[in-house]
Parts: structure tokens; sequence; C-alpha cells
């Protein structure tokens, strides 16, 4: 030992900065470099660390718990660490780094579609790493995609085929496969030649591939023979699908991460963007903080983005069209509308600029809340931008007014022309990792893949001809239609893949009702889902990690998922299980792979034509790519739109009090639902990873402190939420980022299921349910 | 469908420059050489940038391209023609006609002078150069920490993992993962690997809770593993876990090889090998004792009765020739045969004076054996010094409090025979020349230095030989020593299916290397059962070999190794007195185990010396790949604390 050496004791003894249960800093490794404490303040943005006397890193609140801190345990210090210094605890490898097996797949949380690398040892995944190889994250990752796919080996992951022999009131036992999908082959088929095929209805999810969901919607339609088929974007994004082809004539967003990064300024509605989608909100700080972007925000909650944003606007809960309406008005009243874009590329104008006219910033405060100076400072931050962004979530579409919304945001873009430009454009921000994909293979009653129209003779006859039977006649069913059918009898059997109506529907008490109501139940799922355990055959299924596909992003971005372990068990990917159900049927689909299912899908629908496995390798492709020398396309609109007079329409929408739960003496709050950062759906796998269910165990109710005071709740206590519908008791949180008379509970804890407490009411026009607005009040429990 | 094709923008991940780039400003465009090869690259990307799009890596700790360069970490210095000092490469922008050099001598001096200097205030390790001493590869820093938290059984199931035999090893292994143990450069000694690994696997077996896993579901593979000694229970051990059906053919009629009938009890209680021996068998294993190959059957036999894949595990047993006059003569023995006669249960007189050749564990437990049998004057007769036995340094120390004599640097000329009966020896003294292959200095004879000593017996200790009557196969492959031919990359003979491992393919050796083989052996039969071909058996039981590099180690304290209880010596030589045992030799009285085994407290103790030599970073990790590269090392560094 050395002088140096010697001096080295003391800074040992410097106690490692833990972030329990997922890193911690361990000095004795640590060589200053500073790139954790730079990542930490260049890319995300939060006050975490600082720099010690002596060089090192320490946190900001002195003490050695990143809890203390801003920290929300993105890991991303981790992954920039040169060394072994920030230690990923939840590493459960026993081989060093370099000799593990790393496969380089795509994250399946949610719709930013960030690539990972995951590392495997003896068929385990033990680690995540970021990789940089796509666009749609560059390296960057949150804390569900770095240190949640612990699920993946959860114990309690279905290993082989459960069947309930003799009826209802038997037991799920474990069965072979053959007899499985024999049994359930046989059984949907009885229900077909009883009762018709409409009697028949599949359920597929917005979280199994672009491969799996093609197979599955092919299944209704060819060997059920129906289109009673939809999938889960609906609870949350149907209303922008719907409002988005009304107004430019295509459902997809507009723009990418690339364009994110960008735009000199955002709109952010409805979207608790950093929880929610935290790669895409550092996105959104890498404009802002290195190219002096603006940031307006528009919601009732006190988000984190709001610490970042130049102006925000909080209106009441409900009002979100009147303010969006008033920011239209200013624009137009302060000059900055761009006509020459208007009256090149647009419709409709005249009218709506006249419906324009009543929504002064006076009237706007008057119904929102908002002030008008900062309805007008907003209006003309984003107006005035060079290149202008909008970016919504469900805050936006989970209401009665949905489509409504999403409406009034695409007027914003076309009056100002935003769109069709580098950096300018919207972006509804998708839930899960497969919505774009699902929607696009049409998992969804209402058109054939790639948005063929299901009434049109021509797009029928190019598939029956593709397909080898009749298309369905049917005028098909939603997800809550379905669901309201199977209560009322005329749905008598249903397929559901990857789905959990029972955590993830609007009124939970019916759907059970109708679920039970069911001759036949087939369920396929990770786990024993609470929709799975009412099930009459239960298909074990592969995880994201566990096989080969595609995802499209919610930039419409399709990246390859490449399978790192094998499946437990008996378990087998989706695609594998639908085509051997359809083969029992009696209606023939065989594939070697997934990607000759892509082979197909790319024959038919234009978009995809060029997306073939091999060609999506490093960073995939976004669509349209219409052949298989085409490049992707970044942002769509550059020319024209994609309607039949190649332009753009304005639309009319008023903000109507729809009353429809409206407070009142008994119900005084306005009851919000909505994500948490380290959850994500229902929970099925946020809640198995150990670390992520640590960090948050329990649901807890925000509660303004007016209200607190009001209802005699303190923070950390237990309280009844009481609805029309029902009730549930949760642990307060008492915070003024929810306003005052509205608090705000997310809906991952099947223990205490928000939807218990919501009703099936939805949008008219699209049938997204409205999760964000219920009348509640508070209980205290002693 | 007609959506407008627009852009297609890759966006690049390097600077901010780029946004510019992409909202459609151009930027100038310089043409440079770096390392002799022409570029060109946009006139506002750093030296760093540009040389990473033309592929050319400069070694550098902080340049995430997410991250505003700052230029800290001093090793991404370039040259640059015409400049007399290096640049830093993340901090320079290129510029037309600039000629760059990423590697000169002078770089990388500073480059590994800057390296020492992170060392230097580094205090960790990659990865433990005990495991990788350790033939078979156990996660030492893994059990002690287990160790550390109490969690013994856990500690014992890991151990597992590796080595079947946890008890057994932790009593007689030979050691060899604790030469290089690193807490040997904080206080000269190295953690008691060995004597914890006893001390966790005792105690697991105090508490009776399982510590190892039940087999996988059944393959309906059969296999048949021949001799039951490390070797052949290790290799069927794994072979079970993974599901196959295992018959242990052994021709003595007990198991365990030379750990039964080689190792003497007081050094390895029976009661000890029973418990491991009876845990392997729980898992399914059908042993079938009193079944000798080339007597009762052959390998071809066994391919009749239906075996999939044969592992030959028959060890080393037959004492060497010293080749020398009289070696035949009444009262000279091998001492193999001596320590087997008396394991079993026999009781040998030997006389008063006893003589016995060699320096190995063989011949360290023949004159311990023979302390025990009632020879009074015990003699260690040894070619070279007492550092170069092979015998572990313990046990040679052991001898001599049970006092044995030490004749050292002496070589047997003759034995010395009247009436048909050995009486003594004629040895030669030698002294130590040039190191021979081995690395031990050769003993070269002192001509004229011949001298005689008295004897009733002599022990010859000086190797084993793999039994030739049990190979007697017209088609099996044996090497020049007479050792079952293998090719060490598969462990497969040159008979398809037919595996080999231990003292049978290797010699003599130790318990933990045929531990080793059997488990290779065993996932070698593995793959191969699942038809993976030359490359993939290979590929399937591969160890790994890290690079090590230097980095000085300290820690809080300086504690020295904790030493192992023993017997007390003046109790142990008067229970040699009485000694007169008729039928087997057990765990008391004379063959009273004389290790006692650490207490808790110690153990708890020893186990915090350890430096946990691991890192999860490793072979991710810069430092340690630059380090290699660059040669770094503390031990180099001179210059000032570093970092600041
Ligand atoms: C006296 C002595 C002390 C030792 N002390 C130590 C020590 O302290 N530490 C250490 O690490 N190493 C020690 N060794 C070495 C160590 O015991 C061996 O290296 C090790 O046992 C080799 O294991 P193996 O399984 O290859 O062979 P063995 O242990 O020799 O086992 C071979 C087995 O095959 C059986 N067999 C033989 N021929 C046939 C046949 N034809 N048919 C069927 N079965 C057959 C034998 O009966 C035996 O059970 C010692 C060796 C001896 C002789
Ligand atoms: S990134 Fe790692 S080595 Fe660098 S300062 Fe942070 S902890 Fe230390
Ligand atoms: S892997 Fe890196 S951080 Fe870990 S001990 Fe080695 S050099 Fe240090
Ligand atoms: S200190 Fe511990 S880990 Fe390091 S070499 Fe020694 S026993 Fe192994």
């Amino acid at each position: 030992m050395n002088e140096i050496t010697q001096d080295f004791r003391a800074e040992q003894e410097l106690k490692p900065l833990v972030s329990w249960p997922f890193f911690q800093l361990d000095y004795a490794k640590c060589i200053k470099c500073m790139q954790c404490v730079r990542i930490c303040d260049e890319v995300q943005h939060r006050a975490v660390y600082t720099v010690d006397d002596v060089g090192y890193p320490a946190l900001v609140s002195g003490t050695s718990d990143f809890r203390d801190t801003q920290c929300n345990n993105c890991g991303q210090c981790v992954g920039v660490c040169p060394t072994g210094a920030l230690k990923d605890l939840t590493d459960r490898g026993s081989q060093p780094k370099s000799s593990r097996h790393n496969t380089t797949t795509i994250c399946g949380y949610c719709g930013v579609g960030c690539a990972i690398e995951l590392e495997s040892e003896n068929g385990r995944v033990v680690a995540v790493n970021p990789s940089h190889t796509s666009d749609a994250n560059i390296g960057n990752l949150c804390v569900k995609g770095r240190f949640g796919m612990d699920f993946i080996h959860h114990p309690e992951r279905l290993t082989i085929p459960l069947i309930r022999r003799n009826g209802k009131d038997s037991p799920l036992e474990p069965t072979s496969w053959e007899e499985a999908i024999a049994f359930a082959a046989r059984r949907f088929n009885e229900v077909k030649a009883k009762h018709g095929p409409h009697a028949l209805a599949g359920i597929t999810s917005a979280r199994a591939t672009n491969e799996d969901n093609y197979v599955f919607q092919k299944l209704i339609r060819c060997a059920f023979g129906t289109n009673n088929i939809d999938h889960c974007a609906r609870l949350c994004h149907m209303a922008s699908a719907v409002a988005l082809k009304n107004a430019v004539g295509s459902s997809a967003p507009s723009a990418s991460a690339p364009d994110v990064r960008l735009a000199t300024a955002f709109l952010v509605v409805g979207s608790n963007t950093t929880e929610t989608h935290p790669v895409m909100s550092s996105q959104v700080f890498k404009a802002k903080y290195e190219s002096g972007a603006k940031i307006v925000v528009i919601d009732p909650r006190r988000i984190e983005m709001v610490d970042h944003a130049d102006v925000w606007l909080r209106p009441k809960s409900g009002t979100n069209v009147a303010v969006l309406n008033g920011l239209a008005h200013v624009i137009l009243k302060s000059g900055l509308a761009n006509e020459a874009f208007i009256s090149a590329r647009t419709e409709n104008w005249e009218a709506y600029k006249t419906n324009l006219e009543k929504y002064t910033p006076a009237y706007v405060e008057e119904v929102s809340g908002v002030p008008q100076d900062r309805l007008i400072d907003a209006a003309v931050i984003y107006a005035k931008a060079d290149r202008g962004m909008l970016l919504w979530g469900m805050g936006i579409t989970q209401h009665l007014t949905g489509v409504d919304g999403a409406l009034a945001m695409a007027n914003l873009s076309l009056l100002t022309g935003h769109v069709g430009k580098p950096g300018t454009g919207f972006i509804p921000l998708r839930g899960q990792s497969n919505v774009q994909g699902a929607s696009d293979m049409q998992g969804q009653h209402n058109a054939l893949p790639g948005y063929h129209s299901i009434t049109d003779p021509q797009d029928r006859a190019k598939f029956e001809k593709a397909w080898g039977v009749p298309m369905p006649e049917d005028q098909f069913l939603s997800v809550v239609q379905l669901e309201e059918g199977a209560i009322r009898g005329d749905i008598k059997a249903m397929y559901i893949m990857g789905e959990n109506p029972m955590g993830s529907s609007p009124d939970l008490a019916e759907v059970e009702h109708g679920l039970k109501a069911l001759d036949l139940l087939v369920v396929q799922d990770l786990f024993l889902s609470e929709t799975a355990a009412l099930a009459d055959v239960v298909f074990p299924v592969a995880s994201f990690a566990e096989k080969d596909g595609t995802f499209t992003n919610t930039e419409r971005r399709v990246q390859l998922l490449r399978k790192a372990v094998e499946p437990p068990g008996e378990a087998r990917a989706d695609w594998e299980i639908v085509c051997e159900l359809s083969k029992a049927m009696g209606y023939e689909m065989n594939y070697d792979s997934p990607a000759a299912i892509m082979a197909e899908i790319a024959s038919l629908v234009p978009s995809y034509a060029g997306m073939l496995h091999e060609r999506l390798g490093e960073g995939g492709l976004q669509w349209p790519c219409l052949d298989i020398s085409h490049p992707g396309t970044r942002f769509l609109y550059a020319e024209s739109f994609p309607t039949p007079t190649g332009k753009a329409s304005f639309s009319m929408v008023d903000q109507i009090d729809s009353g429809a739960d409206a407070t009142d003496d008994k119900y005084p709050l306005n009851l919000n639902t909505g994500r948490l950062l380290e959850h994500y759906h229902t929970g099925t796998m946020t809640r198995r990873s150990r670390g992520l269910d640590h960090m948050r165990p329990e649901g807890e109710v925000d509660v303004h402190p007016e209200d607190a005071r009001r209802f005699g709740l303190e923070d950390g206590r237990m309280a009844r939420i009481i609805t029309k519908r029902g009730s549930i008791e949760v642990k307060v949180k008492v915070t003024d980022r929810t306003p005052e008379g509205a608090i705000f509970y997310p809906f991952h804890f099947g223990e205490a299921p928000a939807n218990r407490l919501t009703g099936a009411k939805y949008d008219q026009a699209s049938h997204t349910p409205a999760y964000k607005r219920t009348a509640a009040r508070l209980e205290r429990i002693d | 469908m007609n959506l407008t094709v627009a852009t297609n923008g890759k966006d690049s991940f390097d600077a901010t420059q780029d946004q510019n780039r992409e909202a459609g400003e151009p930027a100038a465009i310089c043409s440079i050489v770096i390392d002799g090869r022409p570029l060109t690259s946009e006139a506002d990307r750093t030296i760093l940038e540009a040389a990473k799009r033309a592929g050319i890596d400069i070694p550098a700790m902080c340049a995430d391209p997410r991250i505003k360069p700052t230029g800290d970490c001093d090793l991404c210095l370039v040259a640059v023609e015409g400049l007399a000092d290096p640049v830093k490469a993340c901090m320079t922008s290129v510029r037309d006609g600039m000629s760059v050099s990423t590697v000169t001598d002078d770089l990388k001096a500073r480059r590994k002078l800057r390296l020492n200097e992170y060392l230097t205030n580094h205090n960790a390790y990659c990865e433990p150069p005990c495991q990788s001493a350790c033939p078979a590869g156990i996660d030492i820093a893994g059990y002690i920490e287990l160790i550390t938290q109490k969690k013994y059984v856990e500690a014992t199931a890991l151990i597992k993992e590796m080595l079947p035999l946890p008890g057994i090893l932790g009593r007689v292994c030979p050691r060899p993962c604790e030469d290089p143990c690193r807490r040997r450069q904080i206080d000269g000694e190295p953690v008691a690997i060995c004597a914890l690994k006893r001390f966790a696997a005792d105690k697991a077996v105090e508490t009776g809770l399982p510590t190892q896993l039940e087999p996988k579901p059944p393959t309906g593979k059969r296999i048949a593993v021949v001799g039951a000694g490390p070797a052949g229970l290790s290799a069927a051990y794994y072979l079970a876990l993974e599901g196959h059906n295992v018959v242990l053919l052994e021709s003595e009629k007990e198991p365990g090889g030379t750990l039964r009938f080689g190792i003497p009890s007081y050094r390895l209680p029976n009661s000890v090998l029973d418990q491991e021996i009876n845990d392997i068998l729980s898992l399914g294993v059908e042993l079938r004792v009193n079944q000798r190959m080339g007597t009762d059957y052959q390998i071809e036999t066994l391919r009749e009765q239906g075996f999939d894949a044969v592992f030959l595990s028959i060890g080393a047993m037959i004492g060497k020739a010293a080749r020398i006059c009289g070696e035949n003569a009444q009262g000279v023995m091998p001492a193999v045969e001596f320590l087997a006669r008396v394991n079993w249960g026999e009781r040998v007189d030997l006389g008063k004076r006893v003589i016995v050749v060699g320096g190995g564990f063989t011949a360290a437990d023949a004159v311990r054996t023979a302390r025990r049998e009632g020879a009074s004057d015990v003699t260690m007769m040894y070619r070279r010094t007492r550092e170069e036995m092979s015998a572990a340094a313990h046990e040679v120390h052991e001898c001599e409090v049970e006092g044995v004599r030490f004749d050292l640097l002496a070589a047997p000329v003759s034995v010395t025979v009247h009436k048909g009966r050995a009486i003594g020896i004629i040895a030669q003294r030698m002294e130590l020349g040039e190191p021979d292959a081995s690395g031990r200095r050769r003993p070269v004879p002192v001509p004229g230095s011949e001298y005689f000593t008295p004897a009733d017996t002599i022990l010859m200790a000086i190797g084993q030989d793999v039994d030739g009557a049990a190979l007697n196969e017209s088609h099996l492959s044996l090497n020049r020593w007479g050792h079952i031919a293998i090719d060490e990359s598969t462990m497969m003979t040159n008979l398809p299916g037919v595996f080999a491992g231990g003292d049978c393919a290797t010699g003599a050796a130790t318990v933990v290397e045929g531990v080793g083989a059997g488990r290779q052996g065993a996932y070698a039969i593995h793959a191969w059962l699942n038809g993976a071909d030359e490359r993939g058996i290979a590929n399937a039981i591969r160890k790994r070999k890290p690079q090590f590099f230097d980095i000085g180690a300290s820690a809080k304290s300086a504690a020295k190794m904790a030493h192992m209880p023993v017997l007390d010596p003046e109790k142990r030589v008067s229970a040699f007195r009485n000694s007169g045992h008729v039928g087997p030799v057990d765990n008391d009285g004379a063959f009273a185990e004389v290790e006692l085994g650490f207490t808790e407290e110690v153990a708890l103790q020893e186990a915090e010396r350890c430096l946990l030599c691991r890192c999860q970073a490793s072979g991710a990790c810069k430092l340690q790949s630059l380090s290699l590269e660059y040669g770094a090392s503390t031990t180099e560094y001179k210059g000032m604390e570093a970092g600041k």
C-alpha cells in the first residue's frame, strides 16, 4: 500500500448513494468523470446530483438516499457510467457482462418504442441496457424499461394451458396443447353453428405484435366469420384516431421523435408526459434546453412538465375545447394565422372562423378559469414559433367530448400551418407499445388491415382474394359494445388475446357479469389475470422478450422484436396459438415465422409494403414505406393530405357542458384517473416487477390541501372514494398537483381498481370511455 | 392511401449542430486526414465525432453523444500536425487540411499515465482471481458474501452449483484459489477460502435444509458412469440434475474412490463422505458396487445394455514403481496400498521404524497413518526441500507436530535386503539445480553422498498410474503415460459417446480437479445428447479465462487470516500410543478428525476479510478495457493524487 491508497481509505468510508431497490453509486469505483451528474442534468433535467468538495458526485439533498431528491429512477446515470461505480441492483446475473448474451429488441411497455438490449444468462433475462440503434429513444430509457423487466420470469407466469372441462363451475385444470386447442375450436364452432358467426367476438391487444394482431383479426374474419373485433386502444386513443381521420384524412401521428427534438414550441395538452412517456419528455427537454424551445402546458393537474413550462394553463376539468378554441381565437385576432397555408391546403375555413368568434379570452376565462393574459401568451408562443408541435394524451381523449378535444388540437396545427414540415406536427401519445400497430393491422371492427374499408367492394375483393373466403357483412361492435353484447346475450363466445377487460374496462361489475354470461371465454395471457380467471380455456403466452415480431410505435416506426430467451414451460407466441386455433376451426393459417406473416402484411397493406423483417434491423422504418427500397417517412403531409381533395379540413367544435357526470352536493369532487410512471396499464406486468412495485406498492389518491381540510383528511391516512358506481378504500396523498375540487387516482391497482368507480359513459363518435371525469366524494376512515 | 412521402431523416446522435442540419441548413464540408486516412467531414464536427463516423475509435471515458463534451477524462488526446501539444478530440473542431494521429507513442504514454492515476483511486477489482484459479470455478466471493450475511444454506447451495462435495473439499482441498487471493496485498495472507467452505457446508448440514435443486424432468437417456470417486460422483450429480438416468458402476464395495480408501479418516471422517454421497444418490442415481470394468464388463457391454453415453472415471490408484534394487522385497509396499488396507479396516503392523519415500499427499498421509498404526520412528524422505513438497504446507506442519522426521534432499538408491526382507534404505544427498518444466528446481545428486538408514517398512509414495488391466479395451486410445486420451475441449475419448475425466485422464491430480472434470464431463455429455457437435460441446463447457491487471487493494482493517483450530497435539500423540484398532477406523481414537473447523464467530470475522473482488461492470467497463489495452496498473503510478 502506498501513501495514496492510504489517503484513499478515508474516501472509501463514504457511504454509497443508494436508490433502493434500483441502483447505487459506489465511490470506490468512481473515477469522477461526472457523466452521471451531467446526463441527469442535461438530459433528464432533474435536481438530483451535485458535486462534493473533492469532486465526487453527491446528492443535492446532502443525504445518501436518492429518494430525498427529484430522482425518478430512470437509471440514465447507470447507463452512462463508464465504470462499475453505478451498479444496477436489479441485475440478477451471476456472470460478468462480457460472458452474457445480448439481444437488441424493443421495450414492451409504452408507445415510445425504445430500443433496448436484453442481457441474458442461462435462458433468463438478467439485466437491461439501453440501445442506441433507434431514433425513437437515442439511447435513453425510463425506469420501467431499464428496471422493470423482472416480470418476464415471475413465478406466476402461466406455463401450461388450462381448461375447464365440465362447465363453469368446474376448476381450471392443466392440460395439453392438443386438448386445449381442440376444445376451444370445437366449442367456438358449436356456438357458431348454433347462434351464427356474429355471436362470436374477439378482443386483441395493443401489447401484442403486428404479426399477432394480423393473424388474430384474420382468424376472427375468416374462421369466426365476423367483424366483431376490437382492441383496447379504444380505451385510450380512439377519439384521437377518429378526430384526425376527419381532419387530415389519417389517424396517424404526423411527426416523429427527431421532429420533437427540432421543434421550437410545444403545446402539451392533457399528457403527463414526464410520467407516462418519460423518454419522449426528455426529447422535449432537449429541444427546450439545447435550442431554446418554448413549452406551453395545458393541464388541470400540476404535472412535472409544468416546472419546465413557459406558460401553464390550468383549465377546469372538462373545459379543454373552450381553451383550445380560445387559443385559436387569439391567434386569428392577432393576425398570426398562416393565411397561405390555410388557403392552399385546407377547407371549411370560413365556417370555422365564424364559429371562433365567441371564444374571446374573456369568455374562455369564464368557462375554464384560465386567465386571459396567459391564454394570449400561450397562443402567441405557439403561433409565432418557427416550428410548432402538439403533444396530447389521455387528458384530451378520455372525456365525453374526446373527439372534440382532438379536433380542436388539429385545428390549431392547421391554423398555424405547423404541419408537414420538419419539427412540426402533432403526436397523440400512445399508451401501449403497439397501439399504432394494432390499429394498422385493424384489430378493429370498422376496417380491414391498412385501413381498407370493410364496406368498399374493391377493398373487400382484394382481401377475399388474398384470404380465400368472403368478408363478413356485419356492422361490427366496439369493445364497450361487445361487452354490452355479452351482457345482453348477443355475444355468446369470446376470444381475448392479451387483454384484461376485468382490469381496464370502464365498468367492472357489468363486465364481470357479461363475461360470466358467455357460453365460452378463451383467454391467452402471461398471467392468470382477473379476466383469465373467468375463462373456460387459458392459453399461456410468450412475453415480448420471448418472441420475434414487430411493434409500431407512436411515431409510426415499425421496429423488430427479437427473441432473447425461451418462453417458460409450454408457453407459446400469440401468433402460433392463433394459427393453431384457426387451423383446428377449419381455416388453414400456415406461417413458419413472424417474418412470413409480415411478408403477407406487406403484400396487402401499401404503407407497410417495404416493411420486411430483414429491413427493420437498425432503428426500424416509419410508414408509409411503399416498397422494398423506400427509406420510410419521418413526417407526413409535406405536400398534401390523404383526403379526397388532398386538403385538410377545419372542424367546428364547441365547448359543450356534457353535464354527464357533473358534480353536485352529494358528489362534490371531480375524480380523474390516469397512469403513474412506475406502472403500466392494469399493472399485470409492472405490479410483478419487484422494483416497480416496491416504489408504488399501492395507489394513492391525490387530494388538494383545501379539499383535504374540507373532508378532514390527512396525508398518509386511509379514505374511501365514493361515486355513484361504487367505492374503494385508498391512502390519501395531500398535494397541490391536483387542483382544488378535483382528485386523481391511478388505475393500475387490482386490489382497489379505479374502474370500480367509473361508468360506461363514452364519447359518442369514438366510443372512448370517459375515465377522466366522474363525480365523487371522499370519506375519512378512522 | 395517398400519404405524401416527405424527407426521411435518420437523426444523428452526436451533436446539437445536427438540429440545424435536420431543419435543412447545410454545413460546410472540409477535408481531413486521420491516421493517414483521407476523410471529409462537416466543419462543425469535433475530431472525435468525425473519427467515430469513419469507424476510428478514440479512447474516451466521457464522450456520451447526449452530453456536451467537457474534455475531463483526458484520454481522447490526439496529435495534430503542426501543433506542439496534443489536443482533446472531443473539444476540437475539424479544420480543412487538418492531419490527425490518434495513436502515437507519446499519446499512449499519456493515456497510460492517466489510467494509472484513475486506478490509484479505484478500490475494487473486476473479477476474482480466486475464482479463476479454482479448477471447479466456484463463485467464491459469492459464497463468502453469503456467509457474512449468515446465509449458510444459500452459501452451500451456491458452492454446489459448481461442486457437489463442499464438506469434503472444505477439508481436503489443496486450495489453489488461495494463492492469488488479493487479500495478500493487504496483510500478506489470503482469505481462508477453503476453511470457510467447510464452515458453510457443516452449518448447512446442521440445519438439515436442502442445498441442492430438484432434478429436471426425465430425459429418458441412460448414462453409465464408471468409477465412484470425486470425478464420477460429480458427473453423476450434474447429469442427474439435468434429468438423465445415471447408473454409477464401482469396483469396490463402497463408493468414494480415493476419498474413501486413500485419504485417512482423521482428515476426512466417513460421516462427511457418506452424507455428501447420499445427497448425490438421493437425486435418483443408481449405484452398483463390486462392478469392475475390465473384469465384469467392457465399454461394449455397456453399449449393449442400452446406455446412451459413458463417463469413465476410474482414477489412478496403482502405486508407481521406483525402479530401484530390492524394491520387491518383503517390507516394501506402495503407500496407497497401505492406506487402502487401513482405510478398509485392516490393522497393518509396520514395525517401529518406517520410511516413506515421497513428498505429496500420499506420502504425508502415509507417515501420519503409520504413526497412528503404532510406528514410533517415522521418516519422510523427499528429494527436494519442504517448499517444493506438493502436500499442502499446513499438512506438512501437522506431520511435524505428530513427530514425523524429515529427510530432505534425499533420494533412494536401493533397498537393502536381508533374507528377503528389507532392513533399510541406501539414499543419496541431492542439491537443487535449475528449475524444471514444473517450475520447481530440479534435484541433482551430490556425488559420493550415499548413506544408509535402517527401517522395518518402506512405503513408496512416488506417484500413481492408471490401472491398465481395467482399460483392456481394443479400441480405446491411451496416451503415452497410459492415461485415457481425451480431447480436453470436449472431454470425449476417441470412442463416440464415451467421455472420461479425473485422474484416469490426467494422471494423479487433486479432488477439486476431479470434481471439475466430472462437472465438465456431465455438461459435455448433456450437450452431446442434445445433438451438439464438437464445437457445440466445447462452447457448452468452455471455461472463461478473464484477463487481469493490477489494481492495488486496500481495506478498512488489516486482520490476519484466522487459524484453523486443531486437536491438541499432545493428546493426539498419546492416542497413537494406545491405538490398536481392529476393524474400520473412524472419527475417534487415533483417527479422530484433527482439524476442528471454525466457530461461527471466527468464520464471520474471516469472511469479512474478503474484498469481494468482483464487479458487475466487468466486460462492459471502459476503465477495465482501456487499462488492459494500455497496460495500466497502480503499482506504476508515481504522480500526485489522482483526479483532483
Ligand atoms: C492418499 C491420497 C491422498 C490424497 N489427498 C488428497 C488431498 O488431500 N486433496 C486432494 O485434492 N487430492 C488428494 N489426493 C488426490 C485425489 O484423491 C485424487 O486426485 C482424486 O480422488 C481423483 O478422483 P477420481 O475420481 O479421478 O479418481 P479416484 O478417486 O481414484 O476414484 C476412482 C474410482 O474408480 C473406481 N475404479 C477403479 N477402477 C475401476 C474399474 N476397473 N471398474 C470400476 N471402478 C473402478 C475406484 O474404486 C474409485 O472408486 C490424494 C490421493 C491419495 C492417493
Ligand atoms: S458516471 Fe460513474 S465514474 Fe463517472 S462520476 Fe458518475 S459514478 Fe463516478
Ligand atoms: S470492471 Fe471497471 S469498475 Fe469494475 S473493478 Fe474493473 S475496472 Fe473497476
Ligand atoms: S479477497 Fe476474496 S474475492 Fe478477492 S481473491 Fe481473495 S477470496 Fe477471492
